[in-house]
């Protein structure tokens, strides 16, 4: 290798690591500045911890406001993945297979779904929500969820049950199996990739959602919502504010880290759409 | 002929609860927000009211509502201006063969994933008038007691400085898979023909990618529009509107501080047109290349 080649080879490392650590940062910061005592993290709040404190993540658990969050935000996240999963995909089936008077159209209602701005609906989903006692459950707030979520994956189960051989569902169809039946027994087991895709696309989205939440919720708080009032809530606790913060990000890292492919591709689903 | 109509009515089973579940929690409040922005209705008055127009004429008069649909089409603009390019970049550097490529990517994109509440707070931080991290960065922009979220001068520019931090690892990762589709034969016979670093990228990975940045545009025009969560969080829209953005406005009239249901439906009409006049044209256009192609 050429010393001008070595040099530019050092000079991209550089740039890259640069850029990697200004979006790894904060991450770093929640988890060390979690670990640090209390004098300690008001004096500075950006130096590296000294005694790791560990007892602040447990503080921080035990409070009784960031458990109830926690739990509702698992609560509404799980209920939002399961209704998405079960409805999203017989319909993505329907429209990749079911040649249909109105599919395209239905199709088309759903492409568009995935760009529906959510403050057009906050004040409409408010009054509905006020009139048919959904306002402050949870359940109101897992089925708004779960319709946000809807458009994206009939969307990438459409697509993915377009690339499936036929072959296999037409001797099902041989056999006797009626529409639902290949569905249930040969179409949706295949559909694996599918169903986890749609699966940690949503509970992400849901976890970390916020505006419907803020609207839709006033007693019963999800983990955002008490996240956002965390500096009021603890003051000058720079040390619990970061521990939680630093709990808050474990579940969507752990999905991103175990299905990295899989979420990147249904964040950027529109781009791969087109 | 015979069979048809039962498999019209068996496959709109299939489709039907998602199709019901989507309409009753997201496109009918859309229609309903249309209907609202016809009445003068809200905490103050609630008993609906008739109001015809005269919810957006008095939008017309709205100076904030204004003033927050032009930082609305800044944020579009400075990231396509600033985020892209920045995207584009690495996503060229993380191109080219490289050890450990995958671990870039993968912090690069992270900030996605992470909840807007969680990064809103870890900023408020490190922007701290008093103890933040960028202190020295606002002193050096004359920054006074304020902060640099504080003082009207520098809020947007800091809030835009957030909002990259968060999306350009998402633009990267568009914009690198359209450069790896380049094939590497046109950089080799571009190379032969004597064509530098610079002149490659122009001839080459530029048109290669054109579509991608197609696609990161577009998604960052809409996207602008409608944004929310992370302004809201950082500001709600102050100091004295300085980051003030259509969907933080409209909730503190329509929802939070105003209750007022009717004039905040018809902002939210505005500024879903708004994000339909911009998306509308270049989806068309899109197809129309692609229909051509």
């Amino acid at each position: 290798m050429s010393p001008r080649a070595r040099f530019a080879g050092v000079v991209r490392y550089a740039v890259l690591a640069l850029f990697f650590a200004l979006a790894a940062y904060p991450v770093l910061w929640m988890v060390s500045t979690g670990l640090k005592g209390a004098r300690e993290a008001a004096g500075d709040w950006w130096g590296p911890p000294g005694a790791l404190q560990w007892s602040n993540f447990a503080e921080v658990w035990k409070d009784g406001g960031y458990l109830a969050a926690f739990l509702n935000s698992l609560a509404v996240s799980a209920s939002a993945v399961v209704a998405t999963v079960a409805l999203a995909a017989p319909a993505g089936y329907a429209l990749a297979r079911l040649r249909f008077r109105g599919s395209r159209g239905v199709f088309l209602l759903f492409l568009a779904g995935m760009m529906v701005p959510v403050h057009v609906t906050l004040i409409p989903l408010l009054r509905l929500f006020d009139r048919t006692g959904l306002y402050d459950t949870l359940a109101g707030l897992a089925a708004v969820y779960t319709a946000f979520n809807l458009p994206v994956a009939v969307v990438l189960f459409a697509a993915f049950f377009r690339e499936v051989p036929r072959e296999v569902e037409e001797a099902a169809a041989l056999d006797g199996c009626g529409a639902w039946g290949t569905f249930r027994l040969i179409a949706l087991p295949l559909a694996r990739p599918a169903v986890v895709g749609v699966v940690v696309l949503t509970l992400v989205n849901v976890w970390n959602e916020f505006a419907l939440a803020l609207v839709l919720l006033r007693d019963k708080q999800t983990l955002p919502l008490v996240v956002q009032n965390l500096r009021g809530e603890y003051g000058g606790e720079v040390h619990l504010v970061a521990a939680a913060l630093a709990i808050a990000v474990v579940p969507p890292l752990v999905v991103y880290a175990l299905a990295q492919r899989h979420l990147v591709r249904g964040l950027t689903a529109g781009a791969v759409k087109g | 002929m015979t069979p048809r109509p039962r498999r019209i009515s068996k496959a709109w089973l299939f489709v039907a609860p998602a199709l019901a579940v989507f309409s009753a929690f997201a496109l009918l409040p859309i229609l309903q927000a249309l209907r609202l922005s016809f009445f003068r209705w809200g905490g103050a008055r609630p008993e609906a009211a008739w109001r015809g127009l005269g919810n957006y004429a008095e939008a017309f008069g709205d100076g904030v509502f204004w003033r927050a649909v032009l930082h609305n089409l800044l944020l579009a603009a400075a990231s396509i201006m600033v985020q892209i390019p920045l995207a584009l970049f690495l996503a060229v550097l993380l191109a080219a063969p490289l050890r450990g490529r995958w671990i870039f990517r993968t912090a690069y994109f992270a900030p996605m994933v992470l909840p807007t509440a969680v990064i809103a707070i870890f900023w408020s931080y490190a922007l701290d008038a008093n103890g933040g991290l960028a202190l020295p960065l606002a002193r050096l922009l004359g920054a006074s007691g304020e902060g640099l979220l504080g003082e009207a001068r520098t809020a947007f520019a800091t809030v835009f400085a957030v909002i990259s931090w968060r999306y350009v690892g998402f633009h990267m990762v568009i914009l690198l898979a359209g450069v790896l589709a380049v094939p590497g034969e046109l950089y080799e016979a571009a190379a032969l023909d004597g064509a530098g670093a610079l002149a490659r990228f122009r001839h080459v990975t530029l048109p290669g990618v054109r579509g991608a940045l197609a696609v990161s545009a577009l998604l960052s025009v809409v996207g602008s529009i409608k944004y929310f969560d992370l302004v809201y969080i950082l500001t709600a829209g102050g100091p004295d509107h300085a980051t003030e953005l259509g969907a933080t406005w409209i909730y503190t009239t329509g929802i939070a501080e105003g209750q007022r249901w009717g004039y905040g439906s018809a902002l939210a009409v505005l500024l879903l047109a708004l994000a339909m006049a911009a998306a509308v044209p270049a989806l068309l256009a899109r197809q129309r290349r692609e229909v051509a192609a």
